[in-house]
């Protein structure tokens, strides 16, 4: 068995460069998620960042951010390639990709005072079954720390609380894994007009706690991301059972109604779905989960023996089969029968190798390469002292342990969707630390009349720092969570005033290009009509953008928001829809709400960075609020999430402090969900209405 | 955090016998310099003890049910199935009226004590006019007159300094420019227990909102019944000043505060200016199994050159050790 080629301790230590000094990969290998783990020797209080290229044949190389901001565990890091779904458009798991090749750069140490992070509700050498919820917690003398968690170095997705994480066991293999938490700490959260000084970190990482899982159904796997039957994939489930068993699988609507059942018996599960119903019925795009339930059952006549033996033959390195052609065993089951304790599973495309300046393929170096996947010691010990003929167990077996259910996904990076719910863009600007000056916009007039006042000056003024990366982060992974796909992220000198304006103005208007926007950023309002052409003379609110330090300023009046597209925006800034500066907007038929947007969330006030709000308001347009309500209306959700948000006693608006949000667009619109939502139906400009509710105090 | 976020887990993991809350859901640990100078100039105290309590359900009694249900003219044989998703589909202890597509829609959940009522048309539409709102005055009539339709005594409400219910208010305008006409008003009664206010209507309280013609637009109810599970002594001034220093408490997060952390290692002197006590209850998104009390510490940060008054939150039933 020593002869086969284990996919992985080759390729990594090839295909990884260290790009730092001193930086030394110690070794690479590839677990049972068919992803790389990458172990390299670290400098304590340093942080990391993973590049990743998808070919090293050029002199150029197009080196790509896979993972940042990770940090070292000590003296050895290690950390699992599982793809990353938080940048735009998302990088896949390594199993859906060919080749991928590896830089490891350190890019700083920390700057501020490390937390203190442990896994509190998990201890070591414990048996995991099924969904367990995962607790971390964190201390830190900073402002706030947040905190990740991490099985075998894959991240998982982000808890919803900051606290607990949802981990669905079934979803790996049996046998042991490796849990550690992983915390960041920031002097401070938001920027103020008085304290401009720059955001300061610290990191670290929790002490491993070596668990194991025990199922007996895991590996439920789904082959999609995201699941798109109009473009022809299915949905490939598969999973494995402690035992041959009899097995159904249930896919569940969001009302946890049935929509489709599969059966069938087996020592695996593997069933592609098309998307339909039982019948072949058309379901809708959405959300769907898929429940697996296996019991023991009385397996068929074993496949016999080919030799008797259980050493493996060598192989050879002619054999160029696929996988149903191939000689050693390709599944639990064969393993079994052939008397091993592995199976052995085709590997994803191998990088190419260099060697003296020369490429050359993989297999023409070391030969053909399999996965070898040992068989999970639950499972060995079920079969264990019992002759081949005797296996399986079928009459003595207690039901706890022949039998089982599992449902997902819950693992990164699949989503429980069934085709396109919609899709989503954000753009924030954060500011810099320290702040920039900014001169008042132009007023469209000459000298000596040319510049605004903006809130009653027109002295420049500094940009404070904001947090709205954070809630950016924040709504983004909600919206993901809740089943929509998202169509860009960008953010500081990835945005700029001319993304956002509209086509006749020479921008590109980019959040006409997905259904639902997000824009974060300052806001301010004019005490002065501007008399530049979008503006037509109105009082108008301004937004900065900041590239590379230069400011351009954005008027509301700019942007024609709404498309064949985009439906609702969201622009969270402060006093965007302030009341004076909207009427004038109104009454000048220049607000950004176009025929085509349904709705503008926005505010009339103040706002202020209550980092869960915008995830609040994406959970309970999505998921709902309560547990019996459904999901709310865009525009109560926008209202709702302020409410709860500002309420909570962890945050704490500024004494004196009136919060007020506006909702502004289409009559018709003002009930719209994100899945049951009405055409504006006029393209009279006087129609539109707004709502606006004091959310706080 | 979790209050507001608690998608997954339905109980929040605070343990039917945990006496104090986590830091963390209180706000932001606050570490002052170990050198830092603290005072106290309240002029109140804590009282000596303050009860834990435990959620248990709350068999809403016919007359309530009925009272409720009477808002959109439901009978008990039109129960439904919950709606969507929800947070836990079809759970068995709800009991709900009204279709998605209906207007009015009506939930119970005795286990935390929830009640939720929906009218989607008892507010003007955005192509219509309101009329017919109550002003603030009969609003707040109007709402304390139907507390007793659910039962609940004014006693149990948190009061301001005269004495009355604490209110707060909220409205809703509606317009196309200028100043908007009033579509809705709402009224939020916050729940007290043993003199003890919980933190707001939303995790403890009543909150009605009312549309044209007084017409009752939204309620929500959350008043759990509650069984005392334990008595704690609570902290005495010295003990509480201790916490302060000692890093056991939570900076509430918030602008203000953000600018005080940036400053800490130049903290030089605390001055506690007043102390509150809390409950921490349920909401609607959030439902604790235990009711646990926390303290509002309101201080004045000394800085060289500049003071802040923030407010932190301290799990004041588990006093640190002198």
């Amino acid at each position: 068995m020593k002869n086969l080629i284990k996919f992985g301790g080759l390729f990594a230590a090839l295909a990884i460069q260290a790009q730092s000094p001193n930086l030394v990969i110690l070794r690479s290998r590839v677990g049972d998620e068919r992803a790389p783990i990458i172990t390299w020797q670290s400098q304590p209080n340093a942080v990391y960042r993973i590049d990743y290229a998808d070919t090293l044949d050029s002199t150029n190389i197009p080196w790509r951010v896979l993972y940042e901001d990770y940090p070292s565990h000590g003296t050895n890091t290690f950390w699992m390639d599982s793809g990353n779904d938080s940048f735009e458009p998302e990088i896949p798991h390594p199993r859906r990709k060919t080749t991928r090749f590896y830089r490891i750069t350190q890019t700083g140490t920390n700057n501020a005072a490390a937390p203190f992070v442990q896994i509190t509700s998990v201890t070591n050498n414990v048996v995991l079954s099924g969904e367990v919820t995962v607790s971390v917690a964190a201390t830190t003398s900073l402002a706030y720390a947040s905190v990740k968690l991490y099985v075998d170095g894959q991240e998982l997705y982000p808890s919803d609380d900051g606290t607990n994480f949802i981990l669905n066991t079934p979803e790996w293999a049996n046998g042991p894994h490796v849990l550690f938490a992983t915390a960041k700490a920031a002097s401070k959260l938001e920027g103020n007009s008085s304290d401009n000084s720059p955001v300061t970190y610290g990191r670290a990482v929790s002490a491993y706690v070596s668990v194991t899982f025990d199922n007996y159904v895991s590996e439920l796997y789904f082959s999609e991301p995201f699941f798109e039957p109009s473009l022809g994939q299915t949905q490939h489930v598969s999973a494995v059972f402690a035992s041959y068993s009899t097995w159904m699988l249930q896919i569940l609507n969001e009302a946890s109604n049935v929509v489709r059942t599969a059966t069938n018996s087996g020592y695996t599960m593997e069933f592609d779905w098309d998307g339909t119903g039982d019948g072949g019925t058309n379901l809708p795009n959405g959300i769907y989960e898929y429940l697996v339930t296996a019991t023991q059952a009385t397996a068929p006549e074993p496949i016999p023996s080919p030799g008797g033996t259980n050493e493996p033959p060598v192989p050879d390195a002619s054999i160029q089969g696929t996988p149903d052609e191939a000689w050693y065993p390709i599944s639990p089951m064969d393993a079994v029968a052939l008397g091993w304790n592995s199976y052995f599973l085709p590997p994803p495309p191998m990088p190419p190798v260099r060697i003296d300046d020369n490429w050359y393929t993989w297999e023409s170096i070391f030969g053909p390469v399999v996965i070898e996947v040992p068989l999970s010691p639950a499972f060995l010990q079920k079969i264990s002292g019992q002759s081949l003929a005797e296996f399986p167990i079928t009459t003595s077996a207690t039901a706890a342990a022949g039998a089982g259910t599992a449902q997902g996904p819950k693992k990164p990076l699949t989503k429980p969707v069934k085709g396109s719910v919609g899709t989503f863009g954000i753009a924030y600007q954060e500011y810099a630390p320290g702040g920039t000056a900014v001169a008042v916009p132009s007023s469209g007039l000459a000298a000596p009349f040319h510049r605004m006042s903006i809130e009653g000056s027109k002295n420049p003024f500094s940009l404070p720092v904001l947090n709205t990366k954070l809630l950016a982060d924040n709504v983004g992974k909600a919206l993901k969570a809740g089943g929509w796909k998202p169509g860009f992220l960008l953010g500081n000198n990835s945005v700029r005033a001319v993304d956002l304006r509209k086509e006749s103005l020479g921008g590109s208007n980019i959040f006409n290009s997905v259904n639902l926007g997000v824009l974060l950023s300052h806001g301010f309002y004019g005490t002065d009509p501007d008399f530049t052409a979008p503006a037509q003379g109105t009082f108008q609110t301004y937004m900065p953008f900041l590239q590379n330090g230069v400011n351009d300023w954005l008027r509301l009046s700019e942007c024609s928001f709404g498309s064949a597209n985009l439906r609702w925006m969201a622009v969270f800034a402060c006093n965007a829809l302030r009341s004076q500066n909207y009427s004038s907007m109104y009454n000048g038929a220049v607000l950004p709400i176009n025929p085509d947007l349904h709705l503008l969330c926005s505010a009339s006030s103040t706002v202020y960075g209550a980092p869960e709000l915008l995830q609040l308001w994406a959970q309970y347009m999505t998921k709902g609020r309560t547990l019996f309500g459904g999901v709310e209306t865009v525009k109560d959700a926008w209202f709702l999430s302020a409410q709860d948000a500002y309420a909570n006693p962890r945050y704490s608006v500024p004494s004196g402090a009136v919060v007020t949000m506006r909702v502004s667009g289409w009559p018709n619109c003002m009930g719209d969900k994100l899945r049951l939502y009405s055409a504006p139906g006029t393209t009279d400009l006087s129609r539109i209405t707004y709502q606006d509710l004091q959310v706080y105090p | 955090m979790r209050t507001l976020l608690s998608l997954a887990c339905v109980w929040p993991l605070v343990a039917a016998g945990a006496t104090e809350i986590p830091l963390e859901e209180l706000g932001r640990r606050f570490s002052p310099p170990t050198n830092v100078v603290v005072e106290w100039k309240a002029t109140g105290e804590l009282p000596a003890e303050v009860m834990v309590y435990g959620v248990v359900s709350r068999e809403f009694s016919p007359v309530v049910m009925s009272n409720v249900m009477a808002l959109g003219g439901w009978k008990t044989d039109q129960r439904t199935r919950v709606p969507g998703r929800g947070r836990v589909p079809q759970d068995k202890h709800i009991v709900h009226f009204g279709r998605e597509d209906e207007p009015k829609q009506l939930s119970f959940y005795p286990p935390a004590g929830l009640i939720q009522y929906r009218d989607s048309q008892a507010c003007a539409s955005p192509n219509g006019h309101a009329y017919a709102v109550p002003d603030e005055t009969e609003a707040l009539r109007l709402a304390r007159a139907f507390l007793k339709s659910l039962d609940i005594d004014e006693r149990d409400l948190a009061r301001d300094a005269n004495g009355q219910p604490r209110v707060v208010r909220a409205k809703i305008t509606q317009g196309r420019q200028g100043i908007g006409e009033v579509i809705s008003r709402t009224v939020n009664f916050t729940r007290e227990v043993d003199g003890i206010p919980f933190t707001g209507s939303n995790f403890g309280g009543v909150g009605i909102t009312f549309g044209n013609a007084g017409k009752i637009a939204n309620l929500e109810v959350v008043w759990p019944s509650l069984k005392a599970t334990k008595r704690l002594s609570t902290a005495s001034p010295a003990q509480l000043l201790a916490s302060v220093k000692r890093g056991r408490t939570a900076l509430r997060w918030g602008p203000g505060s953000d600018e005080l952390v940036g400053k800490i290692p130049t903290l030089q002197r605390i001055t506690v200016n007043e102390v509150k006590l809390y409950y921490l209850g349920s909401s609607m998104d959030d439902m604790r199994k235990t009711i646990l009390p926390f303290g509002t510490l309101e201080i004045t940060a000394h800085f060289p050159k500049t003071n802040y008054v923030v407010s932190l939150n301290s799990p004041v039933a588990t006093p640190a050790k002198e």
